[in-house]
């Protein structure tokens, strides 16, 4: 069986080119950075977890493109690239242990170098980050050997010291104790991910883990965009404002570092002269501004006047209608998100009768959601998005299962039968929340979305109102007193879902917020984990989703995943899965990037006719 | 048939003509007013007819605001990979919406939203929420204005200087940032919650005004014989000064209509207005994406809130003018 993900196989295929198109992508869209600066990553917590952030636009890759452009142009060295952040001005924490939005993730992935990273993010070939070589008899232990000369930024905290094993035996150590430094218990997003995970660092360079049991997937989610590693010093000594943006909680390692990274300012990134890459990354550093992701028009405005290198309308037809305006000088890019959309119920209060959650499964319509959002621009997905192909179930299995089926009235009227059997009418109102960063977007969602389960259920007793993850959502999920919500989820982060679902599913994960026990369940979970035969782990994933969508997901619903067109000047070079050639759209990875490809293929033209002036004279001042 | 006329047909008879003839005089004067107040005239009818229009919504509206037109898509496959719907978007779903549909056509008056929403019916539904607002918070802050103003105004002294201070206080503050405030407490704007919000705002002049002409009308002779006759303050307030100061009570109330529904409009527009109505400001808000694409969302809802604020302002000058003997006839 050909293992390389789909949109890989479809380039390598020469498909792409023949189609046009491309691809892919996503998401990462989006998101991640923008002119692939930020790079960022891809998230593995599972579809069904809380929180997240969107992506929009902007694909970490910002490519190059008319036909004139030559793709294969050489690289040049400096200048400063603008783009949008994707989530914009959603972070919630400086932490990136404790953060439970993906944001905090996709930003550091330009700051902090993680121990291995993905050499492709489709395929999920790994290569070295921190560690220079590994070593793994059995996925249960793994042996890293660093490399020598990475230093911290030098900042008064670090003071330039250079990085070591005992750096990374903390950030291990520390999210599986799920403790901070004065010995209080909080809240890490990946707790589960470390637990019982033995650290031994023979010397400065050599770190050995002895995991608890196999772990298959152990190495690819060290290389997803969160998993960047942290410096001790400023960590602790921002624990008790880890919610307070400041550049200087987060010293890097990687190809940039933060100059400024405060709440209601221009998001800064400079390259490091100290990384250990020497040549990168490409570009002297990075600005995204502050909140243009909220503004559609304002977005628009800013792309057109070039204070930002690529833009993505939230209707992809007006996207399609600025680049065919602009042939000569900007190019289409397709890049499919990797930020699912989930309808998440609250199992703990109103749906708590499994028949409400199964009818709400059923009532809601994913692929009118898809054309009223994304004007058909997606696909349906399955509890493992269909952007982790190999693991998903297959469309013609998918399109049989409840919530998925084409015929829709035979969904209404089961929805229906479950609805009234369940004790659906006696709730009373059924607020179904949009979180604002989605709403921001896409404003209409509220009463889209109130009259699509009305009408579904033939009631009068649905509403969306507004909810914020931040305020409404986050502090609520562990409490198990979060609203329910519609939006983007956490975005998918590698091609191997298995953590992802284990964090979510499993009766020990760390964010299983409609607390799952399902030992059936578990046993699959614990068995996928440690199979290092990825066909039987690919069977036993699709066992586990068997209960997950007999269950329909736990009220943790994956609606679908969407494609984002976006436009880009011909000057912005970023990482590009094909190149767009005359009248052909390029492809995006799916998940983000990565940082490091950003550094590697991330560049500004100044050959190109659509490169200024203005682009020229561009500061990180 | 009242007794009278029953018991007295010549006596109805001069009742019927009493009444034509009033009626007659009253058209007369309106006629008379309408054409020394042609603006006016042209006010009040745009008010009747935005009036008629919230009244009569659900009659006229053709179709639900929210409802999706959509056509059936023979070429959808739902097992069509991802990479190939990026290239076809139609065959991903069962159906098409009818997205962004030219204005003039018999099925879509005004054209289709993004969304495959027809405008008209949009536009229509818009204008009952609009009314409601609009005169829902126009009549909130006339009567708590009134009341207060009445109050502060009668008694004077420290009273009303705290009364005063307090509407300094909220006048200070430039409206739209306040009601923005305001709202953005709220949490979730509801139809009501809007309502209360923008009155809230209009309170202040209402209090302004109704408290300075309180202040004349209680140095009134007619107040001081009702004193002298040992009348309480509440009687004196209510039979005396109130119906004194309905005038410009009046004026008040018509005035502010129009600035209540631009104000919710700009609210709408801001995302701060009620969610899950259909607003004006909304669709000038949402039309705006594909503005120069797509022009008649933007543009017909923006026509509508011009029309609206027009109509009432220039019926509530015409209020004013017809009620100040100062300015009538000018």
């Amino acid at each position: 069986m050909d293992q390389r993900n789909y949109w890989l196989r479809k380039a390598q295929t020469g498909r792409v080119t023949r189609r046009r198109f491309v691809g892919g992508a996503a998401a990462a869209g989006v998101g991640a950075a923008s002119l692939g600066i930020v790079g960022c990553g891809d998230d593995d917590d599972s579809p069904a977890q809380a929180t997240t952030a969107p992506g929009q636009t902007g694909s970490p890759a910002a490519g190059s493109p008319t036909a004139a452009a030559s793709p294969g142009a050489a690289v040049v060295n400096g200048g400063v690239a603008r783009s949008v952040f994707l989530g914009g001005t959603q972070f919630d924490s400086v932490d990136v242990h404790r953060g439970q939005r993906d944001e905090i993730g996709w930003l550091t992935g330009s700051v902090l170098s993680k121990i291995v990273r993905f050499s492709n993010p489709d395929s999920g070939d790994l290569e070295g980050d921190l560690a220079e070589k590994w070593e793994t008899p059995d996925a249960t232990v793994y042996t890293f050997n660093l490399r020598k000369g990475v230093k911290w930024q030098n900042t008064p905290l670090t003071k330039g010291r250079e990085f070591t094993s005992a750096d990374i035996k903390w950030h291990i150590e520390r999210q599986a104790a799920g403790l901070l430094a004065d010995g209080t218990a909080a809240t890490f997003r990946f707790k589960s991910d470390f637990a019982g995970i033995k650290v031994e660092t023979p010397d400065d360079y050599t770190v050995k883990l002895t995991l608890p049991t196999p772990n298959g997937s152990f190495l690819g989610r060290q290389a997803a965009f969160f998993a960047g590693v942290p410096n001790r010093e400023a960590t602790e000594k921002y624990e008790g404002s880890h919610n307070t943006l400041t550049e200087e909680a987060i010293p890097g390692t990687s190809g940039y570092t933060l100059k400024q990274f405060r709440t209601g300012k221009d998001i800064i990134l400079q390259k490091n002269p100290d990384y250990w890459d020497k040549g990168y990354p490409n570009l002297d550093g990075a600005i995204n501004p502050w909140g243009l992701f909220e503004d559609p028009n304002a977005y628009r405005l800013a792309f057109e006047q070039k204070l930002v290198d690529a833009w993505s309308s939230p209707d992809a037809s007006l996207t399609k209608k600025v680049i065919e305006d602009n042939k000569t000088n900007m190019f289409e890019t397709l890049t499919g998100i990797s930020n699912t959309v989930l309808m998440h119920l609250n199992v703990h209060k109103q749906f708590k009768d499994p028949r409400l959650v199964k009818a709400m499964n059923m009532a809601v319509d994913r692929r009118a959601m898809i054309q009223a959002f994304h004007q058909g621009l997606g696909q349906v997905s399955g509890v493992v998005p269909w952007l982790q192909e190999g693991f998903a179930i297959k469309p013609d299995d998918l399109i049989k299962l409840p919530g998925y089926r084409t015929d829709r009235a035979q969904e209404i009227k089961e929805a229906r039968e479950l609805w009234a059997a369940g004790g659906g009418p006696a709730l009373g109102d059924v607020d179904i929340k949009g979180v604002e960063t989605w709403t921001s977007v896409w404003p209409d969602t509220y009463q889209l979305i109130g009259k699509m389960f009305n009408d579904a259920l033939g009631v009068n007793q649905f509403k969306s109102t507004k909810a914020t993850y931040n305020d409404d959502i986050i502090p609520n999920l562990a409490k198990g007193e979060y609203p329910n919500w519609i939006a983007w989820t956490n975005a998918v982060n590698s091609p191997d879902p298995r953590q992802a679902l284990y964090v979510t599913f499993h009766s020990k994960g760390s964010q299983n917020w409609s607390k799952v026990n399902n030992p059936e369940l578990d046993k699959l979970l614990d068995q996928s984990l440690v199979a290092a035969d990825l066909t039987k782990a690919r069977s036993l994933v699709l066992d586990a989703q068997k209960i997950l969508m007999d269950n329909a997901q736990y009220g943790a619903c994956v609606l679908y995943n969407y494609i984002s067109r976006s436009a880009r000047w011909n000057f912005a070079h970023s990482p590009l899965k094909t190149q767009p050639q005359a009248g052909k759209a390029a492809a995006g990875y799916w998940n983000t990037a990565g940082a490091h490809l950003a550094f590697r293929q991330s560049y500004l033209d100044p050959k190109d006719p659509s490169y200024t002036d203005a682009i020229k004279s561009r500061t990180l001042a | 048939m009242s007794q009278i006329e029953a018991a007295n047909p010549l006596a109805a008879g001069g009742l019927q003509f009493e009444r034509r003839r009033k009626f007659r005089r009253a058209m007369r004067q309106t006629l008379l007013m309408a054409n020394r107040n042609k603006l006016g005239a042209f006010g009040v009818i745009l008010v009747i007819f935005i009036l008629g229009i919230a009244l009569f919504a659900p009659w006229i509206q053709r179709y639900d605001d929210l409802e999706q037109f959509q056509t059936a898509n023979p070429r959808f496959n739902p097992t069509a990979n991802p990479l190939d719907i990026a290239q076809d978007p139609d065959i991903g779903a069962p159906f098409t919406l009818d997205r962004w549909e030219n204005p003039l056509s018999s099925k879509h008056w005004l054209g289709t939203d993004s969304y495959g929403r027809d405008i008209y019916a949009r536009v229509i539904s818009g204008a009952r929420l609009a009314v409601i607002i609009g005169v829902g918070a126009s009549i909130f802050a006339v009567i708590t204005g009134t009341l207060v103003g009445l109050i502060s105004g009668y008694f004077a002294g420290k009273l009303d200087l705290f009364t005063q201070r307090v509407v300094d206080a909220i006048q200070a503050f430039p409206g739209l940032v306040l009601l923005m405030l305001i709202v953005s407490v709220m949490d979730q704007p509801s139809l009501f919650l809007t309502v209360l919000a923008l009155g809230f705002l209009g309170f202040a002049v209402s209090v302004r005004i109704v408290r300075s002409s309180v202040l004349t009308v209680s140095q009134s002779a007619f107040v001081e014989a009702a004193r002298s006759y040992g009348a309480g303050d509440w009687r004196i307030m209510m039979r005396h000064v109130l119906p004194n100061v309905l005038a410009s009570v009046l004026i008040v109330f018509s005035i502010s209509i129009g600035a209540y529904i631009l104000a919710e409009a700009s609210l709408s527009f801001l995302g701060l207005g009620p969610a899950d109505k259909t607003t004006w400001g909304k669709m000038v808000n949402s039309g705006r994406v594909a503005l120069d694409l797509h022009p008649w969302e933007s543009v017909i809802s923006g026509s509508a809130i011009t029309l609206a604020v027009l109509g009432f302002n220039l019926a509530g000058d015409a209020i004013r003018d017809e009620l100040d003997p100062r300015l009538r006839g000018r």
